[in-house]
């Protein structure tokens, strides 16, 4: 739950979660049990993240969808607070039947959740052909972290294969979502260091993934979480049902090469496999920057001891700011925290006091607060989502900007520029590098 | 294990009944665990000796978990029990307390298989969804109604069974009817009656004993108070049936004249009469229409006595509720330079609107940060009640900014639990410091269009200076499209036309101003309106009718025509008529010299116009101005479409309109409010084109260029 102190209106919340954790499956059609206004938003995000998106279409001018080609909704308005949802949750599972999807997902919003229709019995009287599964409440302000794990353990339990039956060297990778900033770069990245220790990827749950490669989760030798806030409950599910152990639910995410090194070794320690490929593809990396960086330093003293803010999740910004403190000598002002994840959170305030450190750390601070936090910290660079980019903004002189996280709203990505694995790491210094001359 | 759930009217001896049965069962070496579904958290007292144990939703609002340890508590002849809890008599949501708690204990790995039985002593009647949940698969397998022969009683027992029969679509689970005597004419029969009437039976007749107030006194079941009595016997045959003779059916419930003819029937001893109303008795309207959306605004003043009400349309023939009241509420509030809002919802409807004004190209947007704060409402704000949350977030407000106004306005989750916000607001509001309320509710209070005029109403009637008088030739703007990315650019347009005549502007009510600006509000007499749109309109008159303003009935214009009809208009009030006649002039000549420039492009060409609904006028005059042929006007009907008098105009069409328009009338391009992808060019235009002289000489120019584009860009071959 979030803490209840906090009034920022800024953070996607536990309703958004799980719409991500639907969207995120290739043949899902997520069905919100809720008001125009609250399927908008996400439905935009949606047709610009997924992976699979679909052209704008003028059919999709159809009942249920009101112009969007995602997240057609049951359109709620009063008469349905007081007298149930039913018959119109009812006629849009006809209707989307149609299209034969592969799975439907019927969320209620916190209106439909607080006056208690029962999804269930109605998906049950309606009796259509696509699996259907039922989230009765997400909550009212839950994080968009426990939204999505919530989700994705009634989806696995709903779909999963039960045939335990294990596939050698295989893993699950869990832990990204649809509206992650360049998630899809960031798994592709993922995968192509796990086949150089040549592990297959059985299924990237809920982030882009087909139905058919979520059921065969099951079968699964391993679960690899990317990020610990987005994936503890998830393992924890998967180990209980089906017999699944996880190794690095407490280690910072695979940013950055230390942490990137770390990551994958436990990997290949766990299949007991040479980890020869990951030192050698760390070694790459660091030829290929040692020259730039040489060169950098060489003409400018800014880069060392630069003072940088950060916000993102725990898991993220903990394995950000260790790269970006110990390999390029950059000075951390301002550590922000969107979703808190238990063991990552502590670890990033430890490393941080053992550093002797006096950065700020903020758990979701208001635009207010984030603005008295840059006057005071005056970063020069700033990682971070949309949100806080436009906060600085308002600054005299405003930080260089290098988007790590959402909601990001400005730039599609196409090219192959991951953040997450080694080449991550030539993604992010190649940002910092180019952005250092204008830095003021 | 078994899950039994007993319903019944509040005070009908629910709780007593329960109790004692599970006592009974509890002899028998039975493991019971009874979860009581009732805010008032009395029903395992008996159980306990009297003790009130702590509830589940006492700890969660304390401590922020929930332990099965503390809540959980071991009673007579061990059984366990659990108490819901819930919200304080008037505020919260009870049923939704029972929704979280059931949720929760599951949460806690409370594992039910362990007991042979689990009791649900359900509050009262099935008020709402929260209340049934124990009926949902999962909870109880069979429920019991617990009733008396009072008619109060009966009805509440009949609509328990209506909520039972949506919730068994397959398999029975009316265990039966048990009678709790309270002294009615042929209780027992009526019971019996009752029950057979909808398809089960009276399984036991509890009769009046002042046994059980001694009971209660002592805090005892009658099984351990009085085991050898009569009574106690009664309750152990009810265990008895549930153990070994339980025959759970689909209930059928009465409908409601059928529940008359019985009572009349067994009850009254009397034949049913229906006495017509008196022909000057006013009939009671049960469910007023209420306005929901914005075209609703203007058809109120209609006559809707034959119209049906919302309760008596089908979903698919109620009017959707575009946006909601909230977005539009704070669409208005965000554009007050030194006033913060504060939204009583869930983060994820403020996150929504956050976004949606940070999506506005930045030179559109005027206000240094989202003036937005959220209460984050928590789920025991919803059952509990919210105003501690909704003062604690004023209260961070207020040390903040000490003198700026507050709007506080409300998603609909804050509209379903019904805060008593205002006297809250009244405590808190000082001299220094307003803090209006805007119950705009959500979805509940209306479309976005509705939220928006609430809001420009209650800020004026709050905040705008009836003692001033009007200085000469001022004007104030009203309902500038704030969302619109040509907001500013319409700004400038109407302030150099205006500045031409010599008119300055006032107040724009509301983009870009302050409270300053609105308690001016009425040093204009002049009020220009941005649209002629129903809500707009609305907003004129209102603030006509409470400010004496008087508005000018001409909208901002589009287009060469309207534009300048708009300065005619406007300088004619003003008396600047001669200023008018020059800036038209010098914008005729331009356009006409550019039109004619353009004209031999595009003479003798036929066009098709795809429109959404939205005004094209501009579009048709310019095409005429240019010679070109408007073969078809395709209207689509998405959103609330305009009465239009254009020519050749075409409503509701659908995709394949185009595919057959363009083989009837063979058009050299088609003009759409959407790309399309056609064998023929196509272009688009704006939704929302700006005012002034020249956006169809504009567009003229653009669509010159574009028409000289490959039509079928290259990657559309990449499908």
């Amino acid at each position: 739950m979030m803490n209840n102190s906090s009034k920022a209106s800024h953070r996607p919340d536990s309703l958004i979660g799980a719409i991500a954790a639907f969207e995120g499956i290739q043949e899902a059609c997520t069905l919100l049990n809720g008001p125009i206004g609250c399927k908008t938003y996400p439905a935009y995000m949606s047709s610009i993240l997924a992976s699979h998106p679909k052209p704008v279409d003028i059919n999709y001018f159809a009942d249920f969808y009101f112009g969007q080609t995602r997240i057609p909704c049951t359109y709620i308005d009063e008469t349905d607070f007081i007298y149930g949802s039913e018959s119109k949750v009812t006629q849009a599972l006809k209707q989307l039947e149609q299209s034969k999807p592969g799975i439907i997902g019927v969320i209620n919003h916190s209106g439909t959740s607080l006056i208690g229709d029962d999804l269930t019995r109605i998906i049950q009287n309606t009796n259509i052909n696509p699996i259907t599964v039922a989230i009765d409440s997400t909550g009212f302000t839950g994080t968009y972290a426990s939204g999505f794990q919530d989700a994705v353990i009634k989806i696995l339990d709903g779909i999963i294969n039960r045939n335990n039956q294990k596939i050698s060297r295989t893993v699950n990778i869990i832990g990204s979502t649809l509206f992650h900033y360049n998630w899809e770069n960031d798994i592709a990245e993922i995968k192509r260091i796990l086949k150089l220790l040549g592990i297959q990827t059985v299924s990237v749950i809920c982030a882009g993934e087909s139905i058919a490669n979520i059921q065969k989760a099951s079968q699964a030798e391993l679960n690899l979480v990317l990020n610990e806030e987005y994936g503890d409950r998830i393992v924890s599910y998967l180990e209980t049902v089906h017999g699944i152990p996880n190794i690095n639910l407490g280690l910072q995410a695979p940013y950055g090469l230390s942490a990137s090194e770390a990551w994958f070794k436990a990997v290949a320690d766990f299949f007991d496999t040479s980890s020869e490929s990951i030192t050698n593809e760390s070694s790459r990396v660091r030829k290929k920057c040692y020259p730039a960086l040489a060169h950098a330093f060489s003409f400018t003293s800014s880069l060392r001891g630069m003072p940088f803010a950060i916000f993102g999740d725990s898991s993220q910004v903990y394995a950000l700011t260790t790269f970006l403190y110990e390999y390029l000598g950059m000075l951390p002002v301002v550590v922000g925290i969107k979703e808190v994840g238990t063991k990552n959170f502590e670890s990033i305030k430890k490393y941080l006091s053992a550093n002797m450190l006096d950065t700020s750390v903020l758990v979701n601070p208001d635009q207010y607060e984030l603005l008295d936090c840059f006057n005071k910290t005056t970063p020069k660079l700033l990682l971070g989502s949309s949100i806080e980019k436009n906060v600085s903004l308002r600054l005299s002189n405003p930080p260089q900007f290098i988007p790590i996280t959402f909601p990001y709203y400005e730039r599609v990505t196409l090219t192959n520029r991951p953040l997450m694995g080694f080449n991550g790491v030539l993604t992010i210094i190649e940002d910092i590098l180019n952005m250092v001359k204008y830095v003021r | 294990m078994k899950g039994i759930a007993f319903y019944g009217k509040g005070g009908i001896g629910k709780s007593t009944t329960i109790s004692n049965v599970i006592a009974a069962l509890s002899l028998k070496g039975k493991k019971i665990l009874q979860i009581g579904c009732d805010p008032k958290h009395d029903s395992a007292r008996l159980l306990l000796g009297g003790f009130t144990q702590t509830t589940v939703l006492e700890q969660l609002t304390r401590t922020g978990v929930v332990s099965l340890d503390t809540v959980m508590l071991t009673g007579y002849n061990q059984v366990k029990c659990i108490e819901s809890g819930g919200p304080e008599p008037g505020v919260g949501c009870a049923g939704r307390g029972i929704i979280q708690t059931l949720q929760l204990l599951k949460d806690q790995g409370l594992d039910t298989n362990q007991f042979d039985y689990v009791f649900f002593d359900v509050l009262g009647d099935v008020v709402c969804g929260g209340f049934a949940v124990p009926m949902r698969e999962g909870y109880a397998d069979e429920i019991y109604i617990v009733s008396s022969g009072e008619i109060a009683s009966i009805y509440a027992a009949n609509n328990i069974a209506k909520g039972l029969q949506r919730f068994t679509s397959t398999h029975g689970k009316l265990g039966g009817i048990i009678g709790n005597q309270r002294g009615t004419n042929n209780e027992r029969q009526v019971l019996e009656e009752f029950a057979k009437k909808i398809g089960t039976q009276l399984i036991a007749f509890i009769p009046r004993s002042e046994l059980i107030p001694q009971a209660e006194l002592n805090s005892k079941t009658i099984l351990e108070f009085a085991p050898n009595t009569e009574l106690a016997n009664i309750y152990s045959t009810i265990a008895n049936h549930i153990e070994h003779h339980s025959n759970p059916v689909i209930p059928i419930p009465l409908s409601e004249t059928e529940l008359e003819d019985f009572l009349h029937e067994f009850c009254y001893n009397t034949k049913p009469q229906i006495n017509p109303p008196h022909p000057t008795q006013t009939p009671i309207n049960n469910n007023p229409p209420k306005q929901t959306t914005s075209q609703n605004t203007t058809n109120s003043k209609n006559n809707t006595a034959n119209k049906p009400t919302a309760q008596t349309l089908t979903p698919k023939e109620r009017i959707p509720v575009y946006g909601c009241s909230l977005t539009g509420a704070y669409n208005i509030i965000n554009q007050i330079n030194d006033a913060t809002a504060l939204m009583d919802s869930p983060q994820g409807c403020a996150y929504i609107s956050y976004c949606i004004h940070q999506k506005v190209p930045p030179d559109t947007y005027p206000i240094d940060l989202p003036n937005l704060l959220c209460t984050n409402m928590q789920e025991t704000d919803v059952i509990f009640g919210g105003t501690k949350n909704i003062e604690d977030s004023l209260m961070y407000i207020k040390k903040r900014f000490p003198t700026q106004p507050i709007f506080l306005i409300t998603a609909c989750t804050a509209g379903l639990i019904g805060d008593d916000i205002n006297s809250l607001i009244s405590k808190l509001n000082t001299n220094n410091q307003r803090i209006l309320h805007i119950p705009s509710d959500g979805v509940m209070g209306g479309d976005f269009y509705s939220g928006l005029l609430t809001a420009c109403q209650l800020i004026a009637e709050q905040f705008i200076d009836k003692t001033l008088n009007p200085l000469d030739d001022t004007v104030n703007l009203i309902g500038e499209q704030n969302l619109a990315t040509t907001a500013n650019q319409n700004f400038q347009t109407i302030n150099h036309i205006l500045t031409a005549l010599g008119i300055k502007i006032n107040c724009r009510y509301i983009r870009q101003t302050n409270i300053d600006e609105i308690k001016n509000f009425k040093k204009a007499k002049v009020n220009l309106p941005a649209t002629n749109g129903p809500t707009i309109d609305a907003l004129c008159t209102f603030l006509d009718k409470h400010f004496g303003t008087q508005t000018l009935q001409i909208p901002m214009p589009i287009g060469f025509e309207q534009t300048v009809k708009f300065t005619r208009t406007v300088a004619q009030r003003f008396g600047k008529e001669a200023l008018a006649e020059k800036l038209i002039t010098e914008a005729q000549t331009t356009y006409k010299k550019e039109i004619e420039q353009l004209k031999p492009r595009f003479a003798g060409k036929k066009a098709l116009i795809n429109s959404n609904g939205a005004n094209i006028d501009w579009l048709h005059s310019t095409l005429s101005a240019l010679d070109v042929e408007v073969t078809q006007i395709n209207a689509f009907n998405i959103f609330a479409p305009e009465e239009r008098t254009l020519p050749k105009l075409e409503a509701n069409y659908t995709a394949d309109y185009i595919e057959k328009a363009v083989c009837l009338n063979h058009p050299d391009f088609i003009l759409s409010a959407r790309t399309l992808t056609t064998d023929i060019p196509c272009v688009s235009f704006p939704v929302l084109p700006p005012y002034g002289f020249n956006i169809g000489l504009d567009y003229a120019k653009e669509l010159n260029l574009k028409l000289k584009i490959p039509f079928v860009e290259g990657w559309r071959y990449d499908e």
